[in-house]
């Protein structure tokens, strides 16, 4: 592929390597009818997106998340500054070869069976007929879905839609991936698989970049985010040092008499630490779920 | 890639969702109706008859190709906005000009399908009326005693044939064809700029009836004769010029009514439709173009 741009002659080969995405000074205004003012839906925003991380675009409902990721494809054009798809831009179609999307709640074509759809994707993106079958099988396995293969999407729930929407961004498997809102409405079960699917896109090496609002789901999965507000970008980093409160650190341990805290908050002080907080680590609610719809059996995945 | 490989998968997938909405049902309907009004006037005179059935059939034929391209083209983009299938489908390396002449060959096809099912239909009906018409006169021809008589029965079978397999019958349906064809184009290119499909709908039938009478417009605006004032003029220029003359295609009267319709009236016709429908169509792709999503 990176060969294939050189030869085409694109602007930087180099940054559009390291750098899938760039937007620099976007602004978005939608006007209203009959002269009554603009929506200002994104302004003066600057983002990069690196080569093989997962980037997480947060924000409330309306910040501008959704119509960054369609200028990001292309299908609506930014009122001021430049958006680049490796370092082309999106309109093009041959910049969106190397791209998956799934959409806000998919709904696709409601005739077609979850095999049926992921032909007819996979003949949009290119993937030559004979390759088609086997690729149809590897996605059906990848996201779980065999139950669903040849039933028609009218009778998919909302977590098997989500699993098909993931299935069809990925039929061409291209090196970035964009989720709008991948596990919104989805049960722990569904969201859980497409946490880890997310993860495995990772060490397998692609860009993933997920617009949400559910914001303990991007914490496990993100290594940067953003946070969009009224359009603009109020923070951006790496996940751990937005996180990280200072010089705290969280130690467990085990063995422990709660008699004897003075000894302990005396060993932490001749080290020097203060002891803060004393707590018992409890599991998540979503490990227990998890957990126990799988010693249930009740995981089709 | 090529492009063709894109528009054809989804044209096949639009004709796909027509049959699977069953949308191939509208010629049970056809059937239903051809065959109530073919059985109502039995007493006329088998010429009559005839006419009637050939005039009947192709109006019906007209009308319901006319509905179908309309209302299935008017709905094409706000079902796929609604459904956000657009937006999955622009993703991918789609240009916006191929993905809306994959919806428009779907829907041409699935029209196709229905003008050739209501063709089959109507030839159907024509063949039993011969048929049954035929064994009268063939019982009238075992009556016959006297040559004269004999000579008369056989006369009117051959008649009787003749009337029901004229070949310029397809001639009409080319005809129909054609325009249903160039009325789904037209509602394509109205709906790239409409917010709903009742706009799409409304507006391409007032296209589709001021088509009938742009022949009218244009013979006035172009005869210096007509008392017309400059402000009727303009009117009517812009009426002829941006109005495609759908009358080239109403030839359903004479081909029934037997009056020769030349070939070479035929291939000006297919040349004419041609020329619009490049025209149409092209406007159609560069309005979808620059269109917000």
């Amino acid at each position: 592929m990176v060969h294939r741009d050189r030869a085409q002659g694109i602007r930087d080969p180099v940054m559009s390597d390291t750098h899938p995405i760039r937007l620099r000074g976007v602004a978005k205004h939608f006007p209203l009818h009959w002269r009554r003012g603009r929506v200002i839906a994104v302004e003066n925003l600057d983002l990069e997106i690196r080569r093989g991380e997962v980037f997480g675009l947060l924000g409330p409902n309306g910040s501008g998340k959704s119509t960054t990721l369609k200028m990001i494809l292309g299908l609506t054009p930014p009122t001021r500054g430049e958006v680049e798809l490796f370092g082309e831009p999106p309109a093009r179609p041959d910049s969106r070869r190397r791209l998956g999307f799934l959409p806000e709640s998919p709904y696709f074509y409601r005739f077609l069976s979850g095999a049926e759809t992921l032909r007819f994707f996979g003949r949009l993106c290119g993937v030559p007929n004979r390759r088609l079958d086997e690729r149809i099988d590897e996605l059906i396995a990848l996201v779980g879905l065999a139950h669903g293969r040849d039933r028609p999407l009218a009778t998919y729930s909302k977590g098997m839609l989500q699993r098909i929407g993931l299935a069809q961004a990925l039929v061409h498997d291209p090196e970035l991936v964009l989720l709008d809102e991948p596990t919104a409405g989805v049960d722990p079960m569904g969201s859980r698989d497409i946490k880890d699917l997310i993860l495995r896109l990772k060490a397998a090496g692609k860009t993933v970049v997920l617009s949400s609002h559910l914001l303990e789901q991007v914490e496990e999965v993100c290594d940067r985010v953003a946070i969009l507000h009224l359009g603009r970008k109020i923070v951006e980093g790496p996940l751990d040092s937005l996180l990280s409160s200072g010089d705290r650190a969280t130690l467990e341990v085990s063995g422990y008499d709660a008699a004897r805290t003075d000894a302990i908050r005396a060993a932490l002080a001749s080290a020097g630490a203060q002891l803060v907080a004393v707590g018992r680590p409890r599991l998540t609610l979503e490990e227990i779920f998890v957990r126990e719809v799988r010693r249930a059996g009740g995981d089709k995945g | 890639m090529n492009p063709l490989a894109r528009i054809a998968a989804i044209a096949r997938n639009t004709l796909l969702e027509a049959l699977r909405q069953r949308v191939l049902n509208v010629i049970l309907v056809f059937g239903l109706v051809v065959l109530a009004g073919a059985n109502l006037f039995s007493e006329f005179s088998f010429d009559d008859q005839f006419k009637f059935i050939k005039d009947y059939c192709l109006g019906v034929m007209s009308l319901i190709g006319v509905i179908m391209a309309i209302v299935a083209v008017a709905q094409l983009l706000p079902a796929e906005m609604e459904a956000r299938t657009i937006f999955t489908i622009l993703s991918k390396p789609v240009r916006r000009w191929e993905f809306l002449m994959g919806k428009y060959l779907g829907v041409v096809a699935m029209l196709l399908l229905t003008l050739l099912l209501m063709t089959a239909v109507s030839a159907a009906v024509l063949f039993a009326q011969e048929h049954s018409l035929v064994s009268d006169a063939r019982e009238g021809l075992a009556r016959a005693r006297d040559p004269q008589a004999i000579e008369a029965a056989k006369a009117s079978i051959a008649k009787i044939a003749a009337a029901a397999r004229d070949p310029w019958l397809l001639a009409a349906v080319v005809l129909v064809s054609l325009k249903v064809l160039l009325v789904a184009a037209i509602a394509l290119a109205i709906s790239t700029i409409a917010t709903s499909m009742m706009f799409t709908v409304v507006v391409t039938s007032l296209i589709y009836i001021a088509g009938h009478l742009e022949s009218t417009a244009r013979a006035v605006w172009l005869d210096p004769a007509q008392p017309a004032g400059p402000a009727a003029k303009v009117f009517l220029a812009i009426v002829s010029i941006l109005i495609p003359d759908l009358g080239v295609f109403n030839l359903i009267d004479e081909i029934v009514l037997g009056n020769t319709v030349t070939i070479v009236y035929l291939l000006k016709a297919m040349a004419y439709a041609g020329g619009c429908l490049t025209v149409v169509l092209l406007v159609a792709c560069a309005l979808f173009e620059s269109r917000e999503l």
